[in-house]
């Protein structure tokens, strides 16, 4: 029972550490190479290959050894080796930034050197815990109960993940940072080793186990199902939170969330498969054929989650509900519907790693089993991260991707069902019809799907819905009133465009976003009409070109979040048109550009004085800028999964390295979603403006208190001043009116949060400021 | 409208023809257009002050409010007369050295809504928003407006302070649709999380349910694995 016991403990620990390295590197690796799609699969590409290497050699050094204590001397390897990457890992990235900006590059700028970094760092310390698993199972097993020593160990390893799906992300990184993180890590699994060596030493009472013969390998059915399965859970996971973002979002909690009901279905699934396996086969092979039906019925399950699933979300995340209001409703609703529609099937194929194991050991080969099909499962979920939000998502859309996994599920049921594949024909006879009924279930679903693509999500005015590999673009057009209420009667600008007192304007909203919006074009403006954008933020951030000049007839400028090109769009209408305007743009969906361009008259704007680079992180676009290119003003309206802004855009390192490229009377204005001068995001990042950059001023919008613009110049200490003498365009009087009488000189407080790479807690301030 | 407001800027003046300092109605016109905003407006209102007093709008706005250069502070105040208006044109060759200068006991102040906003403005740049709006210079100038004639600027003191500064200045309440949407959202949210919490308890009792009735029989002996 103690041996038991430890063996679970060990498990535990093992998931727990690597899935908190896996949280940790990227968190790493982000001021240097950014959190583009690109760089993120890579970093996890690199540790899942890692992962699947272990498991292939845990199971087959397991079989050689007779003790566990080659295992401990593993964990302490990987401890040393955790703790120095947490040391070097951040200095080892910025030796591989690269330089340069991206022209005619094929390969995307962060690629490199996050393929580097991650395998360099943390390649060796997955490899060896992934070891664990197979050769606890080769510990652990007995003849005939292989596929109970499978499913516990599995289902514990998995709730360690689970523990660290919400610990590491949630907690750790956000209290503690990621170099304390990595060496929390380092001194679990040291402690583990140093226990485990302790109580497998020679001559202690520990069980001795025989080294097994070599045995034949592992049947290529077996490999191909838990492939299969592996690139499903990960579809699925990945798949589940594209499908609910138009009503819950992506925030931080909706993704653990998903995960923690994803990972909790999976352990028990393992735990209940490890018995059903054993019950099932212990009567002979024939008893595998539950588990090929219970594939079939996930399958159909996962068919009718993409149908009735949006009219439930809808039920549950109506329309209408302001964005500072909507998260702490929509997280529950996320709860409710991984439960309802992801949980079954994956409990289902948690089921996959018990029986397959049990299916496909012959003799004391357990072990060996295991991580060769543990190796293929994550193979398979290799392929799915990179497969799945880059490619399927924004090809078919997050339903058809789900309907593309439970077709694969469907399929190896049915080859496994095939006529001749079971001696027993009752059971071909009992089992293929059944399988093959529920299989038509997402067949049926996909091809109508794919015949008539319907938006996932439907507002009033809407136009169009893209599914890009970050997220839900919705294109909604609406007649709304503009947001100027009072300098309309002192005939500064006229209030309204249409007879009704509104404008027709065309919105580009994103996932949940039902009321807000990252750009806008009021329809049937010209370039000569007086009013931009009817007193909305954009105005406020292109005020800085007013201030932030010294030649009168030029303009630099930076913006980080192009988006659909608002801000550019407002910036270069309302300045003078002798002021020769260069920009640099950047815009981590490209997608968001190219939905512009067809519906927001994006061409209007592009032209030699506009660089655009899409596809990257602006952190990385923003290290490889060449030494001597200079801005007048650097404007931030970046935003991550809707609510945060990405850590790596508001540290202050990278605040230092923006100031690199400041023209001597420069300005930076970052825009902030944040409950006015209360807002705790709002104020660490102003806080942290004023650590890099001297002193930080709060300029807050009086029709939207839901955004502040933090602004800082090089020249410290000296507030924002509009130009005298320049006559403002009438569009941005509400604009300068507001600014001259709110912007406050932040309150800098060297005892208070301070955002660096290494520990930048914004994206719980946003959780908390949203009701989370 | 500017031509409006040059034409009732000469007819004021030509009341006062052979004062030398412009009429007290003009002032009022000149506090009142920076309060709204209309910077632009205030070379029309003043086009007839000769005074450093009577331009010191003008040279705020031009020197500090907006940035362009203090050369014309040096050249008005080379002849200032007046204590106060030669303080303040010192005042605006440095501003960070010291408080904008006020009236003694028993003067007035010739642009006494500019001074209010200044002394804000210079509260907010250096000291934050701190005790603003409640004890700052605005408050003062809040108790003395029309509700009725100076709707805009109400407007301006209610939102800088209850939605930026987060702060319920008083006499400001939260409008019903905001109540009525909060009380919505509670709804929604306590509804959503009783389902949540039924479903996770449903998904978890279920399967383990079903396990323990199924493999009761298949128990396998605990020393035989893990």
């Amino acid at each position: 029972m103690a041996a038991r016991a430890g063996y679970l403990a060990v498990a535990f620990l093992s998931g727990f550490c690597i899935l908190t390295v896996e949280f940790a590197a990227v968190r790493q690796l982000a001021p240097a190479f950014g959190q583009s799609i690109t760089v993120w699969s890579t970093v996890i590409g690199v540790i899942l290959v890692a992962l699947a290497i272990g498991y292939a050699l845990g199971g087959r050094l397991g079989e050689r050894s007779t003790s566990a204590r080659p295992l401990f001397v593993r964990h302490g390897i990987a401890a040393v080796w955790v703790l120095l990457a947490a040391g070097a890992g951040p200095n080892l990235s910025a030796a591989l930034i690269p330089e340069g900006l991206p022209g005619d590059r094929l390969i995307p700028l962060g690629f490199t050197g996050s393929l580097v970094a991650s395998i360099v760092l943390f390649a060796v310390p997955a490899v060896l815990m992934a070891m664990t698993s197979p050769f606890l199972i080769r510990l652990a097993a007995r003849r005939g109960h292989e596929g109970r020593a499978t499913g516990g160990i599995y289902a514990v390893g998995t709730l360690g993940s689970l523990l660290a799906c919400y610990l590491a992300p949630l907690v750790l990184l956000q209290t503690i940072g990621t170099y304390a993180t990595l060496t929390a890590v380092a001194i679990t699994l040291g402690v583990l080793a140093l226990l485990g060596l302790r109580l497998s030493r020679p001559g202690a009472d520990t069980q001795e186990i025989p080294a097994a013969e070599p045995g034949p390998p592992v049947a290529r059915g077996y490999v191909a199902v838990a492939l299969i399965t592996g690139l499903a859970v990960t579809i699925l996971e990945f798949g589940a939170v594209r499908f609910m973002a138009p009503w819950v979002g992506q925030s931080n909690f909706i993704w653990a969330t998903v995960i923690g009901v994803c990972l909790l279905a999976l352990a028990m699934g393992s735990w209940l498969g490890g018995r059903w396996a054993d019950a099932a086969l212990s009567r002979g092979a024939v008893g595998g054929r539950h588990f090929y039906v219970a594939l079939s019925v996930a399958a159909a399950w996962v068919g009718i989650a993409t149908i009735v699933g949006p009219d439930l979300l809808e039920w549950l995340v109506p329309q209408g509900i302001e964005s500072m209001r909507i998260l702490p409703i929509a997280f529950r609703a996320s709860m409710i519907a991984t439960v309802l529609f992801f949980g079954p099937p994956l409990l289902f194929l948690g089921m996959a790693p018990p029986f397959l194991v049990r299916m496909g050991t012959h003799g004391a080969h357990a072990g060996r089993t295991a991580g060769v099909l543990f190796a293929w499962t994550t193979v398979g979920g290799l392929l799915g991260c990179f497969i799945t939000s880059p490619l399927l998502v924004p090809a078919i859309g997050a339903r058809g991707t789900l309907l593309i996994a439970a077709l694969g599920l469907v399929a190896i049921a049915l080859v496994a069902l095939r006529p001749g594949a079971w001696r027993e024909s009752s059971v071909r006879r009992a089992t293929l019809p059944v399988a093959a009924a529920l299989g038509l279930v997402p067949l049926a679903l996909f091809v109508i799907h794919v015949a008539g693509r319907a938006p996932l999500r439907d507002q009033p005015g809407q136009i169009a819905e893209i599914e890009s590999a970050y997220q839900t673009i919705r294109v909604v057009r609406q007649d709304v009133e503009l947001l100027i209420p009072f300098l309309p009667e002192t005939g500064a600008a006229p209030a309204r465009l249409g007879d009704d007192g509104s404008a027709m304007t065309l919105f580009l909203r994103h996932d949940e976003d039902a009321e807000t919006y990252q750009s806008l074009i009021l329809e049937d403006r010209d370039a000569s009409a007086s009013i931009l954008t009817g007193g909305r933020y954009f105005e406020h951030m292109a005020l800085g070109a007013h201030f932030a000049r010294r030649d009168p007839k030029t303009l630099r400028v930076l913006i980080i979040g192009h988006a659909g090109g608002t801000v550019y769009r407002t910036l270069t209408q309302s300045i003078a048109k002798d002021v020769k305007v260069t920009a640099l743009g950047v815009e981590i969906d490209g997608a968001v550009v190219d939905v512009a361009r067809e519906h927001l008259r994006h061409r209007e704007i592009e032209s030699s004085a506009l660089t655009l680079i899409t596809g990257e992180d602006a952190r990385t676009v923003v290290n490889a800028l060449p030494q001597d290119r200079v801005f007048d003003l650097v404007l931030v309206d970046a935003y991550a999964r809707t609510n945060y802004v990405p850590f790596q855009l508001a540290t202050t390192e990278f605040f230092e390295q923006v100031a690199e490229h400041l023209a001597p009377d420069g300005w930076v204005g970052v825009n902030v979603l944040g409950d006015g001068m209360k807002s705790p995001v709002a104020n660490a990042v102003a806080n942290t403006m004023s650590k890099a950059l001297g002193a930080a001023y709060v300029a807050p919008n009086p029709v939207f208190p839901g955004n502040v613009i933090l602004w800082s110049c090089r020249e410290q200490s000296r507030p924002p001043r509009l130009q005298a003498g320049t006559r403002l365009h009438p569009g941005m009087q509400s604009a300068a009116f507001a600014f001259e009488r709110l912007v406050v000189r932040h309150q800098f407080t060297p005892t208070g949060l301070i955002l660096t790479d290494d520990l930048a807690p914004s994206d719980r301030l946003a959780d908390e400021e949203l009701g989370l | 409208m500017r031509f409006v407001v040059a034409m009732l800027a000469l007819l004021a003046c030509a009341s006062a023809v052979h004062a030398k300092e412009l009429p007290e109605s003009i002032r009022r016109m000149a506090d009142r257009a920076f309060l709204e905003g209309r910077l632009d407006d205030l070379d029309d209102i003043l086009t007839a002050a000769e005074e450093p007093i009577d331009r010191l709008p003008l040279l705020v706005r031009d020197t500090w409010w907006r940035m362009a250069g203090r050369a014309g502070v040096r050249r008005a105040a080379s002849n200032a007369g007046d204590a106060l208006i030669m303080k303040r044109l010192e005042w605006l060759k440095l501003p960070e050295a010291s408080a904008w200068p006020v009236p003694r006991d028993g003067e007035a102040d010739p642009y006494p809504i500019l001074t209010a906003l200044i002394q804000d403005r210079v509260r907010r740049e250096w000291k934050g928003h701190e005790g603003l709006p409640q004890d700052g210079p605005l408050k003062a100038l809040a108790g003395r407006l029309d509700k009725r004639r100076e709707k805009r600027t109400i407007w301006f003191l209610d939102r800088s302070s209850s939605h930026m500064m987060s702060v319920a200045y008083r006499g400001v309440s939260p409008h019903p649709d905001q109540v009525t949407a909060d009380r919505e959202a509670e709804d929604l949210r306590a509804r959503n999380g009783l389902l949540a919490a039924l479903a996770l308890l449903g998904f978890l009792l279920v399967p383990t349910l079903i396990a323990g009735v199924a493999f009761r029989g298949a128990k396998a002996d605990p020393s035989q694995g893990a």
